[in-house]
Parts: C-alpha cells; sequence; structure tokens
C-alpha cells in the first residue's frame, strides 16, 4: 500500500512543550506494523503538505489565534471532514474548539471540531496518570496550563483522570470524537504512551494487528506512574 | 581600588539581602544568591544600577551557551584588569545584584543575564558591549520565543549608541532583533538547531539555508557577513579567529566547537571596549573549567567532562560534538519536575546508533526509552562512576541535563 502520511501543523505557532516528538512514535508504531509512513512539518499554510493524520501541540494561549488562523487557512475542517485524524494536544485542542480564552481572557472562536469550550483557568502545573479504559492502560504525561475545558453534552472525554490535574477541577482528560483524538497531557504523550500512538494510527488504518509495547518505554512510564501515585496529594496539587 | 558607593537606601538594602543570603545558606537552601538579590533588589530597586555604576560591563544574553561564554569574556577582559562576574550562572536580576555587590573594587563586568530581563540588565548596567549568542525556544517557563524577540527588539530600538551588539549573524532571529541596533559586529557563531528558525521573523517566509548562509525569499533579508569567525588552526585541537585586524590562533581549554566560538565571541566583545585581542586570547585559551563545565574528572583511567543541555539544541550540539570528536557518550538523567526529560524526544539519538550508551541517574529510565525509540541500545548503571567504567579509557562526555550536572559536578570532584 501507499506510505501513510504524518504531517505535524505550525509548531512554531506555539510554545515548545516537546508535542513535536509525536510524529517520530507515530512512525515507530506504524513500522512495527511493517506500515511505511512519511512525515512532514509544516510551518506556513503556503506549504501545506497534505497528509492522512494530522498532529498538533504545544502550549499557552498566547499562540492558539495565530494557529487557528493557519489552520483555517489549511481549512483542517474540510480535510477532516474528507476523513484525516487529527492528534491535537493542548494548545492544539484550544484551537480545535468551539471557543478558547485570549491571553487578554477574551473568548475568541476556534474552529469548532470539537464539541468543547476553554475558558480561563488557575495555573497548574502536573504530572497526571490517567485510568486504564478499552483500549487505552493507564497513561502518564504532564500538563502546563491556565484554563479550563467543558465539554458539550454527549462529548465523550479520552480518559479519566487517576492523579493529578489535567483538566483542572475536572476528574477527566481530553476528547475522543471519531476523527479527532484531543488532550490536554504532553510529554511527548504519543512517545511514553505508545497505546494511545496506536489509537491514532487505528482511526487512519483500521484493522492493525497488536504490536508489543517496548520494554524500556513500559519502563520509564511504569517509573513515572508510580512516582504519581505515590506522591501525597498536596504536593501534587501545588502549582 | 575604590568601591563602588550605593546611596544610603541601597547600602541598606544590600545589608538586608546579605543577611537573608546567609540564613538560606545556614538552612542549607544554596548558594543564598537569589534570595538575599532579591530581598535587596525590593528594598532599593536601583540598587543594581548603582553598583554598575562606574564599571565598563559586557552582558552576555541567549538560550544556549550564555554561562561558558560569559566566563570566556571574563577572562578575556582581565587582561584589562580585574573583572566582575556571576560565575554561578545566577543569571537573573537579584543573582547579578548578588555578583556585583560581593565585587565592590572592579571596575570591568562581564555579566551573563537570562534573555527574559535583558531590558532590566542593560537599563541598569549600560553596557558597552552586549553578546548575543543565539534564540531557541524554551521549555521549562512556558515563555514563547516571539515574545523574547519582540522583547529583544524594543531593547535594540533604544540602546545607546555607545553600546556595540556583537550578534551571532548565523541566527536570523538574533538578527532580526538587532536589526535597530546603532552599532553591530557580526561573529560565525553557528546555529545548532534550525527548527526554531525556519521562519523569517519579519515576514513570516521560509528561510532558505545554503551551509551557514540564510537568506529570506520573502522580504531579501540575508546573514550579514561575519567581522569574526573560526577556522580550523594549527595542532590537532587548534583554533583560528578570524577578524578585521588579522588571524589570531591558539588552542582552548573548553571542548568541541564552543571552545573557539566562545573565544570568538569573547575576543569581539573585549575589542569593543579597546581590550587588545592578543592579550585577551591567552587568557581564553587558558580556561579549563567554566562552574564544573568542561572540567575533567579521572574516573579510572576515563576523561570524563560533563555537559548541561536544556532544550533539543543543547542536545543535538552534544551529540554532534561527540559525534566529531569521535568521544564515547554517557547520558546521566535526574528528576526536575515533570517535563525534565521532554527536550531529549527530539534531539538527533539516532546518531549515536552504533554502540551500547551507558546511562544513568534517578530518570535513566526515560534515557532507555529516548535511546531505544532513536534505535541506540543502552545499559543502565547504579552510578555515574560504573557508567563511565564501562566507556573505554579516555575522554567521555557525559550529556546531563540540569540537576544530574549539578550533582555530578559535585560527586564527581571528590574521590569516591
Amino acid at each position: 500500500m501507499t506510505a501513510l502520511r504524518i504531517a505535524t501543523l505550525f509548531p512554531l505557532a506555539t510554545v515548545a512543550a516537546g508535542d513535536e516528538a509525536n510524529a517520530a512514535a507515530l512512525v515507530r508504531r506504524a513500522a512495527a506494523r511493517g506500515l511505511t509512513t512519511t512525515t512532514a512539518t509544516v510551518h506556513r499554510p503556503g506549504a501545506m503538505a497534505p497528509a492522512e493524520v494530522y498532529l498538533l501541540g504545544g502550549t499557552g494561549r498566547s499562540g492558539t489565534g495565530a494557529l487557528v488562523a493557519a489552520l483555517w487557512a489549511v481549512d483542517l475542517p474540510a480535510r477532516v471532514a474528507a476523513g484525516a485524524v487529527v492528534l491535537a494536544v493542548d494548545a492544539g485542542l484550544d484551537a480545535l474548539a468551539r471557543s478558547w480564552v485570549d491571553p487578554a481572557g477574551r473568548e475568541q472562536a476556534g474552529l469548532g471540531l470539537l464539541g468543547v469550550q476553554v475558558g480561563p483557568g488557575p495555573r497548574i502545573t502536573d504530572t497526571v496518570a490517567t485510568r486504564a479504559a478499552g483500549e487505552l492502560p493507564a497513561m502518564v504525561g504532564w500538563v502546563a496550563h491556565d484554563v479550563t475545558t467543558r465539554r458539550d453534552p454527549g462529548v465523550l472525554a479520552l480518559c479519566q483522570v487517576e492523579r493529578g490535574q489535567a483538566h483542572g477541577p475536572l476528574e477527566d482528560d481530553g476528547v475522543l470524537a471519531e476523527r479527532i483524538i484531543a488532550t490536554r497531557l504532553h510529554g511527548p504523550v504519543l512517545a511514553l504512551n505508545p497505546e494511545l500512538a496506536d489509537l491514532v494510527l487505528a482511526r487512519a488504518v483500521p484493522g492493525l494487528p497488536p504490536a508489543p509495547v517496548p520494554p524500556e518505554a513500559a519502563r520509564a512510564r511504569a517509573q513515572r506512574l508510580d512516582e504519581v501515585r505515590a506522591a501525597p496529594q498536596s504536593r501534587r496539587r501545588r502549582r | 581600588m575604590d568601591r563602588v558607593r550605593v546611596r544610603p537606601r541601597a547600602a541598606a538594602a544590600l545589608a538586608a539581602g546579605r543577611a537573608a543570603g546567609r540564613l538560606s545558606q545556614a538552612l542549607g537552601r544554596g548558594s543564598g544568591s537569589i534570595i538575599g538579590g532579591r530581598i535587596a533588589l525590593r528594598a532599593a530597586p536601583s540598587a543594581l544600577a548603582e553598583l554598575a555604576a562606574g564599571r565598563r560591563t559586557v552582558l552576555v544574553t541567549g538560550t544556549n551557551g550564555k554561562s561558558t561564554t560569559t566566563a570566556l569574556v571574563a577572562a578575556a577582559l582581565e587582561a584589562a584588569g580585574p573583572v566582575a562576574c556571576n560565575r554561578t550562572g545566577a543569571n537573573m536580576p537579584d543573582g547579578i545584584l548578588t555578583a556585583l555587590a560581593a565585587d565592590r573594587t572592579s571596575r570591568l563586568a562581564a555579566i551573563e543575564v537570562d534573555e527574559v530581563y535583558l531590558r532590566e540588565a542593560v537599563a541598569a548596567t549600560a553596557p558597552e558591549a552586549l553578546v548575543v549568542l543565539n534564540a531557541y525556544r524554551e521549555y521549562t517557563r512556558g515563555i514563547s520565543l516571539a515574545a523574547t524577540l519582540e522583547h529583544w527588539r524594543a531593547v535594540a530600538e533604544r540602546l545607546d549608541e555607545r553600546c556595540t551588539v556583537v550578534l551571532n549573524v548565523d541566527d536570523p532571529l538574533v538578527c532580526w532583533a538587532f536589526e535597530a541596533a546603532p552599532r553591530r559586529v557580526g561573529v560565525a557563531g553557528g546555529l545548532s538547531w534550525r527548527d526554531d528558525a525556519a521562519l523569517c521573523p519579519a515576514c513570516g517566509e521560509a528561510h532558505a539555508w545554503d551551509g551557514t548562509a540564510w537568506h529570506c525569499p520573502g522580504c531579501g533579508r540575508t546573514r550579514p557577513a561575519p567581522d569574526w569567525w573560526v577556522a580550523p588552526g594549527a595542532g590537532s585541537d587548534g583554533w583560528a579567529v578570524h577578524h578585521p585586524g588579522g588571524a589570531l590562533s591558539g588552542s582552548v581549554g573548553v571542548p568541541g566547537r564552543t571552545g573557539p566560538v566562545g573565544a570568538a565571541f569573547a575576543l569581539a566583545a573585549v575589542g569593543a571596549l579597546g581590550v587588545p585581542a592578543q592579550g585577551a586570547g591567552t587568557r581564553v585559551g587558558a580556561v579549563q573549567d567554566v562552574d564544573g563545565r568542561y572540567r575533567p574528572f579521572e574516573v579510572g583511567g576515563r576523561i570524563a567532562r560533563l555537559l548541561m543541555l536544556k532544550n533539543p539544541a543543547g542536545w543535538a550540539e552534544a551529540i554532534a560534538a561527540a559525534r566529531e570528536a569521535n568521544v564515547p557518550v554517557v547520558l546521566a538523567v535526574d528528576r526536575f519536575g515533570p517535563k525534565d526529560t521532554t527536550t531529549m524526544w527530539e534531539a538527533p539519538f539516532s546518531q549515536l546508533a552504533g554502540g551500547t550508551v551507558p546511562v544513568t541517574g534517578a530518570r535513566a529510565a526515560d534515557a532507555g526509552a529516548v535511546l531505544e525509540a532513536a534505535g541506540v541500545p543502552s545499559a543502565e548503571h547504579a552510578d555515574a562512576r560504573a557508567a563511565l567504567r564501562a566507556c573505554p579509557p579516555g575522554e567521555v562526555l557525559v550529556l546531563c541535563n540540569y540537576p544530574a550536572f549539578r550533582r555530578l559536578s559535585r560527586t564527581l570532584a571528590v574521590a569516591p
């Protein structure tokens, strides 16, 4: 078959959080099934690379406006409607929401691909452990934001949170939609949690056989999960 | 030499800061330089300007390489007299204040400045030279690179015409930020990580690269010709720094390209103050240790040098240095909050393929996962000495995150 195309969109628009490494993590999980891939990093709408899987990320509110404008310029909604799959991390989630909040606290329109409203919230930096459910095991990642995330009725969360604050006071993280998987978790989240990479891949290439998680990645994740579960609540909740 | 005098309010503030610093030290909460300076600055906001008054100052800023370049600037300046310097890397206004308060007699100063505090540092110290090394994205505080570049641009627009900006012409972001500086001297400082400089900050077009030369097809901005550059010189580790007045050659204690490139920045900066290059060059070449960096630690026939890395650019540069010198590496990674190993995942560790890399530290599992993902086998060791002994005898580069660097520069200094 032809190679699966993976494109990281506009990483320089937002504040760096290591999410560009998600592309390589996806490539590794595809290779474990013998799938060939190509990767591209798109910096400008004029240099758009069509793909089956788009990756968004970064943190903070300062770059979300530029990210939204760039995603409109490449008509991401039309690409999703045509079957593309998107992983949206943190600032990427904000951009795809119905509304997000700019650095001055004003509500702004997002792409509206997710039934989510993002509002201002307390500043949180934390390690998060999620609960195993469905195809996903307990996952780990970190969050750093100052927003709240409100899902519309009927919109599914990606996972439940066991420890740490992903969405602030809410006890879940992210959004699981048909073509879009969104999360607040950085890590890079696909590198630390290969099963989430598998979930993204499965949206683009149905019927993938299972593949073992490398013991090194499993160990790194297990260590962080043990630590965050062992930490007292007050320490985990500090800023 | 006369002490730098300060007004009574600043003097009282400094005394309060010293007391707090001693208390912090006594409580085992670090060197006390930051808390002391913070208290003094709160009590007397003008204290930093008063302590800097009458000194001829070189400021050094950028994302990577500040501490090393500042140490080389200080060494070069010493050709003209004693130099005050924030040698421990405390590079925010509180730390700078503590360093200047501790040395009230030196009439020359070499000061490292956190890139986010450049405006305050320039206003307080009225530098004669400002060295700008590079502009990479930072990961710890969530500050956008665009905001830092805008801040720098505002600083450049208000710079005194007596200040010479010594800038890295290989970094298009630095060149743009300091376009308005009244006096500019260019150094070919290299750019180890181009991803962050993919787009022209002026017009948004993608930069075109040809070797180290860059230009913007959108607005026509292009790499300025350097006034100072480095070329291989005599001997295996020799270098030659070329400049308008000729060339200086020698060897340098700081390994990799960092040494000679840092020397070029330092010599260009002190040149702006009228310090002759020849004497300054000798002193720069003699620098062997920058707050625990580069100083060789001997462990069972292995000569270990520590590198402290905090962003993909730093990791990429260290990997390249190890490959170019064909020196084995050890990864030492400790715990440092939720993001402690995030920046490693984008670095090109696949370039280390071909051998097993020893890993150590509380985050050795992460290092092993990063290496596995890059196709590089690793072996975990209980401590850094064991990891070093797993390498063949000779030079070894120990690639560290911040806490591992701090820990190893202490523990490797004492016999086991």
